[in-house]
């Protein structure tokens, strides 16, 4: 029954992971540039975002169609609109490569401090996993896998929390200060990817029990 | 005929009371319909079905065809009884007396809980017999009142009030089956059953029925049989959802599969077959 609706939902969700696929390119090549110093590959990660972008709209434009033509309901209405906010969140990390990617281009030509260059791969690692966890317990319906997502997240943060202490000893090198300010914001940006993951998987959970609910809040830590 | 007098027991709520806006409540229970199981011949229309219907509340009964749905909205003022071979089990407690008890006259239920059909069906009569009919057979007065009421509740006296004398038969689908709710309301019941009420009308007249239903259900308990689930969305308050079950020996029955708060069986039903309903992917 209603075959074609059930293939148009199987398309847009394909094209989900698709985009989720697209997101993890951008990442690897931010991360990539940042401990290559690669601007060339920092453009390209620039330009990929329209990639992204193309395909966050197909999947905008197909939601809006089967909500218009459709009417889903029930768990159909549940995995359109959990799809619709997915797909926001991608889009969300395809612009935080972008900004990684720029801030590498600006501080280009001066020595990197090693240590935040492996505290970033580190960190980047973890929310290329994070990435992962979000869109394959979205696939399978997984709310064990989805609410992992916290603890993963909880390691980035704290990662992200001991970067200024990093950048402090560069306070006295103006040239290498401004990278270390750059990377402040480096930090930043892979720490939100990962609450987008977070997000991703509050909307599995919600797919699948139908709840709305926030895994944590800003005063309640998991 | 029976004078209103005579069934007292079975409406004890007063219109001006009625007519008082009260926050509809779960409690407030109109219907209390307890192990309702309703026989053609052999056949088990209807079985096993308990639910409470609530105060001025929209609930809807949806399903696919066969499943007791009409069936059991019949149930509700006895028009079953007009069925031969329908049978009977279980109580139907309206405001707490059995409708199938002993000593209640059908024609008198039927006097506080109206009911609209499918097919609209006015009298071949003028649109203010029409109206004026039921009032006059129970000896009501204020006729004339009571019949430019009925039809302002029906949202049709802007429409008709310089043609009151003319044939009901002339006016269109939507306007006949608006007539048909007014004649209803003209008597003043309590609740409204709409069987179907706008699967043979057009979209705009079947989305003046639904604002309608929207404007009555402030005075009126309104029970609507839908074949179309996006009226019951649009609609209802509450939902319950009928369907077959069918057993080994290929014996088919209709049974209440689910009953709650319309949001909640179109977003998150509780039971597969529900869902299997809703989302169309029902064999």
């Amino acid at each position: 029954m209603r075959i074609s609706f059930q293939e148009e939902l199987d398309r847009t969700e394909a094209a989900l992971q698709e985009e989720g696929e697209y997101v993890l390119r951008a990442l690897r090549g931010s991360l990539n540039a940042l401990a290559q110093r690669d601007s060339e590959l920092a453009d390209e990660v620039i330009s990929f975002d329209d990639d992204i972008d193309r395909r966050y709209l197909e999947i905008e434009k197909g939601i809006e169609a089967l909500l218009a033509r459709q009417t889903p309901v029930a768990s159909d209405l549940r995995l359109v609109l959990a799809l619709l906010h997915a797909n926001l969140h991608l889009e969300r990390m395809g612009d935080y490569c972008v900004t990684i990617a720029k801030l590498i281009k600006l501080v280009a030509d001066v020595e990197p401090e090693q240590g935040l260059v492996e505290a970033f791969t580190d960190m980047g690692a973890r929310a290329e996993g994070m990435i992962r966890v979000a869109l394959d317990s979205f696939a399978t319906r997984d709310v064990g896998g989805a609410s992992s997502l916290v603890d993963l997240d909880e390691l980035i943060d704290r990662a992200n929390r001991r970067v200024v202490e990093q950048v402090l000893p560069l306070a006295s090198d103006p040239g290498r200060l401004e990278w270390g300010l750059r990377m402040i914001t480096v930090s930043r940006c892979l720490e939100r990817i990962g609450d987008h993951a977070v997000d991703i998987g509050e909307q599995t959970a919600y797919l699948v029990t139908g709840e709305f609910r926030e895994f944590t809040d800003a005063s309640h830590r998991a | 005929m029976q004078t209103p007098d005579t069934i007292v027991p079975v409406a004890p709520i007063e219109v001006a009371q009625r007519s008082e806006a009260r926050p509809p409540t779960r409690r407030d229970v109109v219907f209390d319909v307890r192990g309702l199981t309703v026989r053609y011949g052999t056949t088990v229309a209807v079985k096993d079905v308990s639910l409470e219907i609530h105060r001025n509340v929209v609930t809807a009964l949806i399903g696919p065809s066969g499943c007791g749905k009409s069936t059991f909205i019949r149930c509700l003022n006895r028009m079953n009884d007009l069925i031969p071979g329908a049978r009977v089990e279980g109580e139907v407690l309206y405001n707490g007396q059995n409708l199938y008890g002993p000593g209640v006259d059908p024609v008198a239920v039927r006097r506080w809980i109206g009911m609209v059909f499918q097919k609209p069906n006015p009298f071949p009569k003028s649109i203010y017999d029409n109206v004026a009919w039921a009032p006059r057979v129970l000896g009501l007065k204020d006729v004339d009142a009571r019949v430019e009421r009925a039809l302002q509740q029906a949202a049709l006296w802007d429409e008709v009030k310089d043609r009151l004398k003319r044939s009901a038969l002339a006016l269109s689908g939507g306007q006949q089956q608006r007539l048909c709710i007014a004649r209803a309301l003209a008597v003043e019941p309590e609740a409204i059953l709409l069987d179907e009420p706008a699967s043979a009308l057009d979209p705009i007249a079947t989305s003046s029925i639904e604002d309608l239903i929207h404007e009555l259900k402030r005075e009126y308990t309104i029970v609507i049989v839908t074949h179309n689930m996006q009226q019951a969305a649009r609609v209802a308050d509450m939902t319950a959802f009928f369907s077959l079950d069918v057993k080994e020996d290929g014996s088919r029955s209709g049974i209440l599969v689910e009953y709650d708060e319309t949001q909640k069986i179109f977003t998150q039903p509780s039971d597969p077959r529900t869902e299997g309903y809703v989302t169309g992917r029902f064999g």
